[in-house]
């Protein structure tokens, strides 16, 4: 089941001389437990590319579907709510509000979406034990866990409820190596069960833990490959 | 529902997370409204209703009554004050009216009642003189027999001691203060020389006079103006009619409810001035409202500009704008309730704790503490909104944050200036329309309307005036180049901490403008009889030689000795003293005719004018407020309506023929001097009224003689004499109330004989009088002078008052300290902000100071700016105020002096010059000079 497909997509920011191309002319398709790494020098278009596919850019031209619905065809209020339902955000760093519990962070959505505390809370701790984190975290506050504990939070938040797709923003970044491998492993484990996810890195070793690696240079996509071992000299090949 | 708590929930841990910041918001809201809060329970304490009065009035008693029309039966319309309103029952044959004993009002009532005699005021009546610790003062007497208990259970209360038997007196708190006396110590009164020694027996208060200093004995003279009653039954209607029968009113604590029968003619009220009044109270609250929202909404903005990450990861995981909004408004209404709660609360305890200043200040006993619900709820409302409305800004903001950039950490495109450019000008020019249209058809929400357009406009604005101001940088050196960039770059940090300080200014300069204005106007009202910086000596005969039956001096004062002296003692400190007396005419009862009785007449003398130069006002109906308001805009069109209303009378008038006298109060030189003066020599006058010269050069002066009839008390006989004399017209703001300067000849035509109490002298001298000669002066003169049967006293003549400048440098200063504030706080943040830019010109070399100088730039653009604005905004309010402040004084005859235009200098100085040049001094010495240096954290 197709979760994400962009077709023919670009983005361009200003115009005559200052016209930028960020994305030109993408096309990608994300099934339904397939993990799709996104790698590419700086200024390539990858977080573009992410943002477009959670509906939170609009392409210049092109169409973004998840789950089957076009995104240019939805109003700012839809948008939001299909954010809530069927996508889900980790980023680098500060990925929690600051002002809720680690299980209010999860419970998040589902809260914005009309869902009581009381039961966005059960839903939430349930999805905290997912991602392993300890029930005693679950009423800490971001300043009080460790970067690890917060990205568990922000993936049991990004899949909390019906969502399929986990958009990842480089979500390892601000973390150790050891907590980092912690952090993608699950991303793995929710993808194989289900999820798509699209995972935006700059590191080789990470790229490792998906299905497929996607190459952007200048806003294109250069080349497309499944990953495993020859992830590194791929990167090289692209850059070159 | 769910996102509204969620949005409460966010709202209140932001609160507790960012402590410091949130008590700032809190105490910006909650701090007028403490005010407020304190003013409405202070109000609801002290305001007694009508049942209450009666009870603080009588006590346990029953009823008080007033011979108002004895022996005349009358008709009694209202009943809830002690001031009742009332109508004589003319009859045919008017009996013999005259006064009631005490046996007579007993008849009227029930038997077995008691009556005791009672006033409302003290002190009006009956002074007599006491020896206090500093030499000899007045005090109030009262001659109530204090043993009578209905005084007892009028809630006379006594502090220390008890009633007073034989030589006996009772003081006040106050009085026995002032003359520093307990029970068992005695007092002396001075009786014309024959002092007498009285023993203190007790203290008492009297509820509804705490503050009055007085002495009660039986022996005073009684002179009240009524009885309290006590009836064996309780007091009925009937009882009240029979009273009524025998020309008395009542006021009774069972009557206080009959409701009023006033008859519909007598019911004219003029309905314009409640709503003028009501229409300044709105336009006041609007300009606090709106100075607070625009003080709190910076915190809120710059708190929402902090959170810009948090809310875009919001709008990642689904948030849509409207909850983003929710939850930023939630933090102001959070806000609001604290602050509404706190200050409330705070307020009812201050008035609580403060209850006894309270009753000293307003001089009764409460029944207690009073807080009207409704108007506390009334104040948690407004609170609720204000809060919500100083966060509306940053909430619309928030929602519609680039998501993109901010979890980029970009920052956005500057869009829109122009946009908003637009928006403010239409609401500026939308404000103006709205005052106008306001004043025009007198819509107070109109007017209230233009005040919060034209604020927002101005705010609006605010961004497209610094992209704007931003390119002047090109000429300027490298600091106030970035800072007029940086200002222009960061508007989000910038222009909230404008429209702070636009609020404060706004509400400072019209509350100035206000104060300046009344001023102004206090001054219009005050006689300015001699010229600003006059010298005078005033000498007063203080002989006690005097007839008790008519009150006037016996025997010739010692004018010429106290004059003698006074010049002694005034040579002492002025060289060369010249002296020159101003006869003060008076008019007695008589006006000098022989013919007349002074016992029982009474003579007055006004100034008139021909027929053809009166105020057509005077001629026309004026019995509704139809006629009136037709009447007074007719006087406005005619020419010979210029009477103001500022004073009136025709009592103690100059009078001189003596040149250095006459060009004093005439302020004339030269030849027109000479001319005046030699008028004046030929018994003429010199008037400030040019409509009262007659076509001959001569002006007309009416003298009336009313006499009455010793035995009835009626009036028998007006007689009317015209006098005419040549007169010279001077300067129209000349001479004062009565408008003339009297010749000692006409002084006689006219009747009126010089004062036999006061003497008046114009002073002249080389020395210059400061304060310490003043001061030094007074003090020789307060020495006894001439055996003690003169006291003098020297004046300056000087016509400002000091009161309004001072009310208006605390409301300036205020508002520096607050604009100083805000500017700091804005600029501490856009220096944070700068970091990058800093470290930037320190590894290109940019000496030290540069950051100095750039903080100290950046807050002379913020506090101009919010200055100027906040001037144009204020001066605007003002123009509404004052409209409304002459509502209610344009619609009277003679005309009101009404509410000018008058700037504010000393404010205006503050604001827009001393506070940004303060400002750019604390950023020069607050600011760090050392530029950063880059560290990377990994």
């Amino acid at each position: 089941m197709t979760v994400l497909h962009l077709q023919g997509v670009s983005r361009t920011h200003g115009t005559g001389e200052n016209l930028v191309h960020a994305l030109v002319d993408a096309d990608l398709t994300i099934e339904a437990g397939e993990l799709v790494a996104i790698m590419g020098p700086s200024g390539s278009g990858k977080s573009t590319l992410l943002n477009l596919a959670g509906g939170l850019d609009a392409p210049t031209s092109g169409e973004v579907l998840v789950e089957g619905t076009v995104l240019a065809s939805l109003n700012k209020k839809r948008l939001a709510a299909l954010r809530r339902r069927s996508v889900g955000y980790v980023f680098q760093d500060y990925n929690l509000v600051p002002s809720l519990t680690a299980a209010e962070n999860a419970a998040l959505p589902l809260e914005l979406d009309g869902l009581s505390a009381g039961k966005a809370r059960k839903l939430a701790l349930a999805a905290l034990e997912e991602v392993g984190l300890d029930v005693k975290q679950a009423d800490r506050f971001p300043d009080e866990i460790s970067g690890g504990q917060a990205q568990r939070v922000a993936i049991a938040r990004a899949l909390i409820g019906e969502r399929r797709l986990v958009l990842a923003d480089e979500p390892t970044g601000a973390l150790d190596s050891h907590t980092g491998e912690e952090v993608l492993k699950l991303l793995r484990r929710r993808c194989d069960a289900g999820a798509a996810g699209l995972l935006v890195t700059h590191d080789a070793r990470h790229a490792g833990w998906a299905d497929r690696v996607v190459f952007l240079r200048d806003g294109k996509i250069v080349d497309s490959s499944a990953p495993l071992a020859g992830a590194d000299s791929l990167l090289e090949g692209a850059g070159s | 529902m769910a996102s509204q708590r969620l949005a409460f929930r966010i709202a209140r841990r932001e609160a507790l997370r960012y402590k410091g910041r949130s008590v700032l918001s809190i105490t910006l809201l909650g701090l007028p409204l403490l005010g407020v809060a304190i003013g409405a329970s202070a109000y609801d304490t002290a305001t007694l209703s009508p049942e209450e009065t009666a009870i603080q009035y009588l006590g346990e008693n029953d009823a008080y009554i007033s011979a108002d029309n004895p022996g005349e039966p009358l008709t009694q319309f209202t009943w809830d004050s002690q001031y009742p309103w009332w109508e004589s029952e003319m009859t045919e044959d008017d009996g013999e009216p005259g006064t009631i004993t005490e046996m007579g009002v007993l008849a009227e009532l029930p038997l077995g009642s008691r009556i005791t005699p009672y006033s409302f005021w003290n002190g009006s009546e009956q002074r007599a003189q006491v020896e206090t610790p500093d030499g000899i003062g007045d005090i109030d007497v009262l001659g109530y027999d204090l043993t009578d208990p209905n005084y007892e259970a009028a809630g006379f209360t006594y502090l220390d001691g008890s009633a007073p038997i034989r030589d006996e007196v009772v003081l006040s708190e106050d009085a026995a203060s002032y003359l520093e006396v307990g029970v068992g110590d005695s007092i002396t009164m001075v009786h014309g020389g024959a002092d007498e020694e009285f023993e203190v027996s007790g203290i008492i208060e009297i509820p509804w006079d705490i503050n009055g200093r007085y002495a009660i004995a039986s022996f005073f003279p009684t002179e009240a103006s009524g009885w309290l009653v006590d009836t064996p039954e309780p007091f009925t209607y009937e009882d009240a009619l029979a009273l009524n029968e025998a020309g008395m009113t009542v006021w009774a604590t069972s009557l206080i409810d009959r409701p009023s029968t006033i008859p519909a003619e007598y019911g004219y009220s003029v309905t314009y001035f409640d709503e003028a009044t009501l229409t300044l109270y709105v336009l006041l609250v609007v300009v606090v409202v709106m100075e607070v929202i625009l003080l709190a909404g910076p915190a809120f903005a710059i708190s929402a500009r902090r959170r810009t990450r948090e809310f875009a990861l919001m709008s990642a995981t689904g948030a849509t704008p409207k909850q983003i909004r929710t939850i930023v408004l939630a933090g102001g209404v959070l806000f609001g309730v604290i602050a509404a709660v706190v200050a409330v609360l705070l307020g009812i305890g201050v008035v609580a704790a403060g209850r006894p200043l309270l009753e000293q200040i307003v001089g009764y006993r409460t029944p207690g503490l009073q807080v009207l619900p409704w108007l506390q709820g009334v104040l948690v409302a407004a609170a609720i909104v204000t809060g919500l409305l100083s966060a509306l800004a940053a909430a619309i903001s928030a929602s519609r944050i680039n998501v993109v950039a901010a979890l980029m950490g970009r920052t956005p495109g500057r869009k829109g200036s122009k946009l908003w450019l637009l928006i403010g000008l239409v609401m500026v020019g939308g404000g103006m329309v709205a005052g106008f249209a306001g004043i025009t058809i007198w819509s107070m929400p109109l007017m209230a309307g233009a005040i919060v357009l034209l604020q927002l406009g101005l705010v609006a604005c605010t961004p497209a005036l610094l992209a704007l101001t931003a390119k002047l940088g090109r000429w300027m050196p490298l600091a106030p180049r970035m800072a007029l960039r940086e200002a222009g770059r960061n508007r989000g940090s910038a222009a909230p901490a404008i429209a702070a300080v636009l609020g404060v200014v706004a509400g400072g300069m019209a509350f100035s403008m206000t104060i300046a204005a009344n001023n102004v106007r206090g001054e219009a009202l005050k006689e300015h009889l001699l010229p600003q910086g006059a010298l005078t000596l005033t000498m007063w005969n203080d002989s006690e030689d005097y007839d008790p039956e008519t009150g006037m001096p016996i025997g010739d004062p010692a004018w010429e000795e106290g004059l003698a002296e006074s010049e002694a003692r005034l040579g002492k400190h002025l060289d060369e003293l010249e002296i020159t007396k101003i006869q003060i005419s008076e008019t007695d009862a008589t006006c000098g005719r022989e013919d007349v009785d002074p016992e029982n007449s009474y003579c007055s003398v006004a100034m008139t004018r021909p027929a053809e130069n009166r105020c057509s006002f005077w001629e026309t109906e004026t019995h509704t407020e139809e006629q009136m308001l037709a009447a007074v805009a007719a006087a406005r069109e005619d020419p010979n309506c210029n009477e103001t209303g500022d004073g009136y009378g025709f009592y103690e008038v100059p009078t001189s023929a003596d040149p250095d006298v006459v060009a004093a109060y005439s302020e004339l030189e030269g030849d027109e001097l000479d001319a005046a003066v030699a008028l004046l020599e030929d018994g003429g006058v010199l008037i400030s009224d040019a409509l009262s010269l007659t076509d001959e050069g001569t002006v007309v002066f009416e003298q009336r003689i009313e006499s009455w009839d010793e035995e009835t008390g009626e009036e028998t006989e007006s007689e009317a004499t015209e006098i005419e004399l040549p007169a010279i017209v001077v300067d129209e703001n000349l001479l004062g109330y009565s408008k003339v300067l009297l010749s000692p000849g006409a002084a006689e035509r006219l009747g009126m004989t010089e004062s036999l109490w006061s003497r008046q002298y114009l002073v002249s001298t080389s020395t210059v009088v400061d304060s310490a000669v003043r001061e030094a002066i007074s003090s020789d003169l307060n020495a006894e002078i001439a055996d003690g049967d003169i006291s003098a006293n020297f004046r300056v003549t000087d016509y400002t008052d000091l009161t309004s400048f001072y009310m208006m440098l605390a409301v300036a200063g205020l508002c520096a300290l607050i604009t100083l504030g805000s500017t700091a706080v804005s600029t501490g943040l856009i220096i944070a902000e700068q970091r990058k830019d800093m470290t930037t010109l320190g590894a290109v070399g940019a000496a030290p100071g540069l950051r100095k100088r750039f903080a100290m730039w950046q807050t002379i653009m913020i506090a101009l700016f919010g200055s100027a604005l906040g001037t144009v905004a204020g001066v605007i309010g003002y123009a509404l105020i004052r409209q409304a402040l002459n509502r209610s004084l344009m619609n009277q005859y003679p005309f009101q002096v009404l509410y000018t235009w008058e700037l504010p200098w000393t404010s205006f100085a503050i604001m827009v010059v001393a506070v940004p040049v303060l400002a750019a001094i604390g950023a020069l010495l607050f600011t760090k000079a050392r530029l950063p240096s880059e560290r990377r954290l990994t």
